[in-house]
């Protein structure tokens, strides 16, 4: 445990120094996150200040982080392949699964940024308050947000190891999980054929977490905590599935020794 | 005239070639069929939640046409900046081949990609999002499809020119994309824009393309809109003008400076 959580610490500092030497890198990763929200602030204009923090603020986060943590799993998979060192990464003794948590976590922090930007504006510009009643649940839920946004990061990682064209998966990814996870607009808005999707992503359970918390006393309601679980719930489910895959992933690539085709 | 047009029809499917014949069919149809439907459906229930349903066309018919955007725009701009990652560019820009010929053939495949995009995306708007096509002037529809995705690649030689200068272009063109999603009146009518952007949004051709567009559907003929496709021409021929200029400084500068294979 001790080495892996090594190899976990490691992979987190390149991700930062990546970040570092590529400072306008976070921005790329989430303009478009960014621009949604910018067609969402003028979509909300006539809503009550409450639905516009609710939807466009927290949702941006959420598209953010979630931009981010998909966005810099794929990219950093294109980039070591563009560069040669895909094959050095893979062949290593440390584990993969602990390389692509560490990068994934750092992404889906730094996709926060979406939050502050969004937040930023509104609180300038459009004169919106942020009030939230119950920040340790808040709190709470936004780190199982990021958490569930890592974690897919992980699970989609073996995916992206196979495929030659990550960022064309990337974009559909993205997209796939703004439209069922209910960032700007409540799941109820979608046709009863498409909820099943939405069911099964720990990101819609986190974010109506997340949207209870501004209430007052938000730890001692059941809901909250019925959706807290669920994410929690989800999100170990994704952890296995990632975990098997990976195994499953390395098996095929060693076999078909594809791993540096771009 | 015909020797010329033979030439770039003959170049146009080498390029075609070039570009999708190593790359797998699910990664293409993944681009042309999934992405279009994701991103349509969020803004369709965006709106269907924020402005009720009434305004499911506009967000639907919008979206679907901004596709022209999506492939045109985005596929010119990315043009010599896929060159450059192949190791070509030196080897393309040392020929003496006329460059608006190099440029042509290279956009030609992705005007017509764009427009295919925009039929997928209205299809997808008559078949789930409820858009009718019962009054629509289809002759006219094709034109403005046409032309919204013929005008959007002066933008792009503009963004793809920046490539010869630039280590990497996908920002720029991201940014000129979404710049344009938010502007062009896709989502929302360009009047709701405060008043110190609209100017931008009266220079991207897709925002007359876009309304010319739902004015087609809604049964309005090609005479009725004539202005709206004139304008768009004149925009591409000033964009498109400018673009090969820059294209041409850029390239300049880049031999001189030894840049061009700068990744």
């Amino acid at each position: 445990m001790k080495h892996h959580l090594q190899v976990f610490r490691a992979a987190v500092r390149m991700t930062i120094w990546d970040y570092l030497a590529q400072p306008m890198w976070p921005f790329w990763l989430t303009i478009t996150p960014f621009a949604f929200a910018l067609v969402a602030v003028f979509l909300y204009r006539d809503a009550p200040p409450k639905t516009f923090a609710l939807y466009v603020v927290l949702g941006s986060g959420a598209m953010g982080m979630w931009a981010s943590a998909l966005g810099g799993c794929s990219f950093s998979m294109m980039q070591e392949r563009r560069w040669g060192t895909i094959v050095y990464t893979f062949t290593t003794p440390a584990s993969q699964l602990w390389i692509a948590a560490g990068r994934s976590l750092v992404h889906a922090v730094i996709g926060l940024m979406t939050l502050a930007e969004i937040a930023l504006i509104s609180v300038l510009f459009l004169g919106i308050q942020l009030t939230i009643a119950s920040p340790v649940a808040f709190l709470l839920a936004v780190l199982l947000t990021i958490l569930a946004f890592a974690v897919i990061g992980l699970f989609l990682n073996s995916f992206f190891m196979l495929t030659r064209s990550a960022s064309d998966w990337q974009n559909a990814l993205s997209r796939f999980l703004y439209v069922f996870c209910g960032v700007m607009y409540p799941i109820s808005v979608l046709p009863d054929w498409l909820r099943p999707f939405s069911y099964v992503l720990a990101p819609t359970w986190s974010l109506k977490a997340i949207r209870l918390s501004v209430e007052p006393g938000a730890l001692g309601n059941s809901d909250y905590l019925m959706n807290i679980g669920l994410t929690l719930l989800l999100t170990m489910v994704y952890l296995l599935l990632a975990w098997y895959l990976q195994g499953v992933t390395e098996h095929k690539l060693r076999i078909s020794a594809e791993l540096e085709r771009i | 005239m015909i020797r010329q047009i033979k030439l770039l029809i003959r170049m146009s499917v080498t390029v075609f070639t070039a570009i999708y014949a190593w790359q797998r069919p699910a990664s293409y149809l993944t681009i042309k069929f999934i992405v279009p439907f994701l991103q349509m459906s969020f803004f369709v229930y965006l709106a269907k939640f924020t402005l009720g349903p009434d305004k499911l066309a506009y967000v639907a018919i919008g979206n679907a046409v901004q596709l022209v955007a999506f492939n045109t725009l985005m596929g010119v701009a990315m043009t010599m900046a896929g060159e450059k990652w192949n190791g070509t560019l030196q080897t393309l820009l040392t020929t003496p081949a006329n460059r608006l010929m190099i440029f042509a053939s290279r956009a030609l495949v992705h005007v017509l990609d764009g427009i295919a995009g925009a039929v997928i995306g209205l299809l997808y708007a008559g078949l789930f999002f409820g858009v009718s096509f019962a009054q629509t002037d289809f002759l006219a529809l094709a034109v403005v499809l046409f032309i919204s995705s013929l005008t959007l690649t002066g933008l792009g030689l503009i963004v793809a020119s920046l490539s010869l200068f630039t280590r990497t272009v996908e920002p720029i063109m991201n940014t000129a994309y979404l710049l344009i999603f938010l502007l062009a009146g896709i989502n929302f009518p360009v009047e709701q824009l405060p008043v110190w952007l609209r100017p931008l949004s009266y220079l991207i051709p897709l925002t007359y393309g876009v309304e010319a567009a739902r004015q087609a559907i809604a049964g309005a003929s090609l005479a009725l809109l004539s202005s709206s496709l004139l304008i768009m021409l004149g925009l591409f021929l000033a964009e498109g003008t400018l673009g090969y200029y820059i294209f041409t400084y850029f390239e300049r500068l880049s031999k001189r400076l030894g840049t061009l294979e700068m990744t």
